[in-house]
């Protein structure tokens, strides 16, 4: 077992490693790509190894991937969380204080959903062309997705 | 049918393969009593799974125990148990969960198909209604996400932050600046 998390927390660590050298040479952009394929060039290497070191330990493979979703977690909610951001918002005010108003005025509707939708348009989500917006393909299927984890966990609000 | 002898397998195997068995078991009692359904489902989650773990921290202390094979060479396979027994709520369950319940983008998507496609300019006019109506609510709920969590704390109709709000903050942003990342 002990063989399993070493080499688990090894590969893990290589690839955060990699993954920061990455980021400090490229900055914020692609941020999800670059993640994911250094997680996947990770987990093939680990794979590989467990491959030609005789029968594959699942147990480490599974660590690998998870220690690694874990982390890209991490920085997603640390780079994309509402409530990381308003914090951010805060501390940057002198006194530390601010009204729910100035709130207000900081996150407030026409540039959240402007924001949004700009993303997902830019990401091949949906398609403004005139005055009509639609979804693409890519929407479709997680949409999919998504009404199916809804139907399944009984979700009923959401927001 | 012979059922497989459980006391002869390794403990190791047995303290791993038990973390995946009482998240299923966990997962379904989420699925029939409906524990993700409404407005506060998270904190209820996760104690939940918090609830599951104990049967599973016990079991695996309890069977290297009857099979006298209790030793603290065991402990790196709980340790990995453990690892998978919560990986599997916070990192899978939740993440799905999160997607269809939380994600301001996903609901926005969600919403332009709900709403008839969006076709036309008026179709257009009352998703962005309808969504400015969403996103006020979705600020209230952060804002107040921020004082459950200790980050700040509301006097009056002014927010003030507390010293573990600006810990997290500071370190939050020191990751960043390591890193070479800009919040979005």
């Amino acid at each position: 077992m002990y063989a399993t998390l070493t080499l688990s927390v090894s590969f893990f660590t290589a690839a955060v490693a990699a993954h920061l050298v990455i980021c400090r040479a490229t900055g914020t952009g692609r941020f999800m790509l670059k993640g994911l394929l250094t997680g996947f060039v990770c987990f093939a290497c680990a794979a590989a190894w467990e491959y030609s070191a005789g029968a594959p330990d699942l147990v480490s493979l599974y660590l690998v991937l998870t220690l690694w979703l874990t982390y890209m977690v991490f920085f997603i909610n640390l780079l994309n969380s509402v409530t990381l951001k308003m914090l951010a918002r805060l501390a940057e005010e002198p006194s530390g204080t601010l009204t729910e108003a100035a709130f207000q005025d900081i996150f407030n509707e026409e540039s959240a959903i402007k924001i949004r939708l700009q993303d997902m348009r830019v990401n091949g989500f949906i398609k403004l062309e005139g005055g009509n917006l639609g979804l693409t393909g890519k929407a479709d299927a997680l949409l999919k997705i998504v009404f199916l984890v809804r139907r399944a966990f009984s979700i009923d609000f959401v927001g | 049918m012979e059922f497989p002898d459980i006391s002869a397998a390794p403990a190791e195997s047995v303290i791993l393969w038990a973390a995946p068995a009482f998240f299923c078991v966990f997962l379904l009692v989420v699925l029939a009593a409906r524990l993700a359904s409404g407005k506060n489902c998270t904190a209820r989650l996760h104690r939940t799974n918090l609830l599951f773990f104990i049967p599973y921290a016990l079991a695996s202390l309890l069977f290297p125990a009857a099979t006298g094979r209790l030793s603290r060479s065991l402990l790196p396979a709980f340790a990995a148990g453990c690892f998978i027994y919560f990986s599997l709520h916070h990192i899978y369950l939740m993440a799905f969960i999160g997607l269809a319940k939380k994600s301001f983008s996903v609901n926005i998507l969600s919403d332009i198909r709900t709403l008839g496609g969006g076709r036309g300019a008026a179709a257009l006019t009352a998703l962005l209604a309808h969504e400015s109506a969403k996103t006020a609510f979705v600020r209230q709920d952060r804002l107040n996400q921020m004082t459950v969590l200790g980050m700040a704390e509301l006097r009056g109709s002014e927010y003030r932050i507390t010293p573990r709000g600006r810990f997290l903050n500071g370190l939050g942003n020191a990751m960043l600046k390591l890193w070479n990342l800009r919040r979005l």
